[in-house]
């Protein structure tokens, strides 16, 4: 029977290679999937991935309690993406040919799309909302997209930011509210 | 429900955070107010296509070349923390040793001063010793191995070993002293 988070984070913390192997396995596919959100781009999120592991690697004395790896991977790696996000600063992570990259990003919006004309619209929607995410600062690009792109709870997303709950609410709110704004145009127009 | 209170619930209402409760008087306020309807209809596509935004996998070659660079920088990491007490456990040896070969210097010092004191309270000794007992001057078949100024005296039986070829070894101030036979005799008389 499979481990679970907990019980291999104490392995690992009891020297355990192997389960630390189990944990990158377990956890690398959320950290490539956020890290390219953040940066835009394969590379920066192949960066993101390893490093995240290897500091996870080096810092694990700094875990105070099993039950918060989650959120203590996600930490390294939005720490990391945000430094990488400052030094990028003015380059934008928007690929030019979304068609061949890895990691291109899923424009699959097959339930909506039906024609090619949608198609078009709807990778020109996704262009958008990807340029709305660029313009928010590092915080409130992050809880939006591991809010509403990855799924993470408010409490979990506070729990990464050691902040109160409200924050992210806060933070949240002024992210979706600033990317309305940008897509309104676009989002009126499908009405 | 006011429209205020219905757009001041409407991210909780789309993240599904209310109660049952909440949530019926918030979709009655909906189906009246058209305002309201459309806003939530936009957070709610938001949502949606912010939910669509992932990245493709990049695929299984990609992550079994990415677990084993991780495995290698880890295990890299390992090494250079167990280099890092291996240096550590060599840097101590190596200050033993030099703490060692201090020791040493050190003693060798204290010996080599305590010979020079010990060689420059020879004349003194011999002096004392030559007050009561005037040296005698070695004959030609010691010459060869006292010094050159004659002022090295050995005993009777030394004098005797060294005239039979006998080496005489010893630390400074150890040499003894040669009585003539004829002073002996003297004395005796």
């Amino acid at each position: 029977m499979d481990k679970g988070i907990p019980e291999l984070v104490q392995d690992f913390l009891d020297g355990d290679q192997r389960a630390f192997e189990t944990l990158v396995d377990r956890f690398k596919r959320k950290i490539y999937s956020l890290a390219f959100q953040v940066l835009g781009n394969h590379l920066d999120a192949d960066e993101v991935v390893q490093e995240t592991f290897v500091r996870v690697y080096r810092k694990r004395q700094e875990l105070k309690d099993v039950r918060y790896f989650s959120s203590f991977v996600i930490r390294v790696a939005t720490n990391y993406a945000i430094d990488l996000l400052r030094k990028r600063k003015g380059h934008s992570g928007i690929p030019d040919d979304t068609g061949s990259l890895p990691g291109e990003i899923q424009l699959d919006l097959s339930r909506r799309v039906k024609t090619p004309s949608e198609d078009f619209e709807k990778k020109r929607l996704m262009e958008e909302i990807f340029r709305a995410l660029e313009q928010l600062p590092p915080r409130q690009k992050l809880t939006a997209i591991l809010h509403d792109v990855e799924g993470y709870t408010k409490s979990e997303i506070a729990q990464t930011f050691d902040c109160p709950e409200a924050t992210v609410r806060s933070n949240l709110h002024i992210a979706r509210t600033k990317i309305k704004k940008i897509l309104k145009q676009r989002l009126k127009s499908k009405e | 429900m006011t429209c205020h209170d219905a757009l001041t619930l409407l991210e909780d209402y789309v993240d599904q955070e209310l109660s049952a409760g909440t949530e019926a008087q918030l979709k009655k306020h909906f189906a009246e107010c058209a305002g309201c309807r459309r806003e939530f209809d936009s957070a709610l596509l938001l949502k949606e296509l912010l939910g669509q935004h992932k990245p493709r996998d990049p695929g299984e070659d990609y992550w079994s070349e990415t677990t084993a660079l991780i495995r290698a920088r880890t295990t890299e990491s390992l090494r250079q923390s167990t280099r890092v007490t291996d240096i550590t456990a060599s840097r101590s040896l190596e200050r033993g040793a030099f703490t060692r070969s201090l020791v040493s210097v050190a003693a060798s010092l204290v010996v080599l001063f305590s010979a020079i004191l010990l060689g420059t309270g020879h004349e003194q000794r011999l002096a004392r010793i030559n007050a009561t007992e005037p040296p005698v001057y070695i004959a030609a078949a010691l010459e060869e191995v006292v010094d050159s100024d004659n002022t090295v005296i050995v005993t009777r039986d030394e004098n005797e070993r060294l005239t039979h070829g006998m080496l005489l070894l010893g630390a400074p101030g150890s040499i003894g002293r040669f009585v003539s036979p004829m002073v002996m005799a003297s004395s005796t008389d």
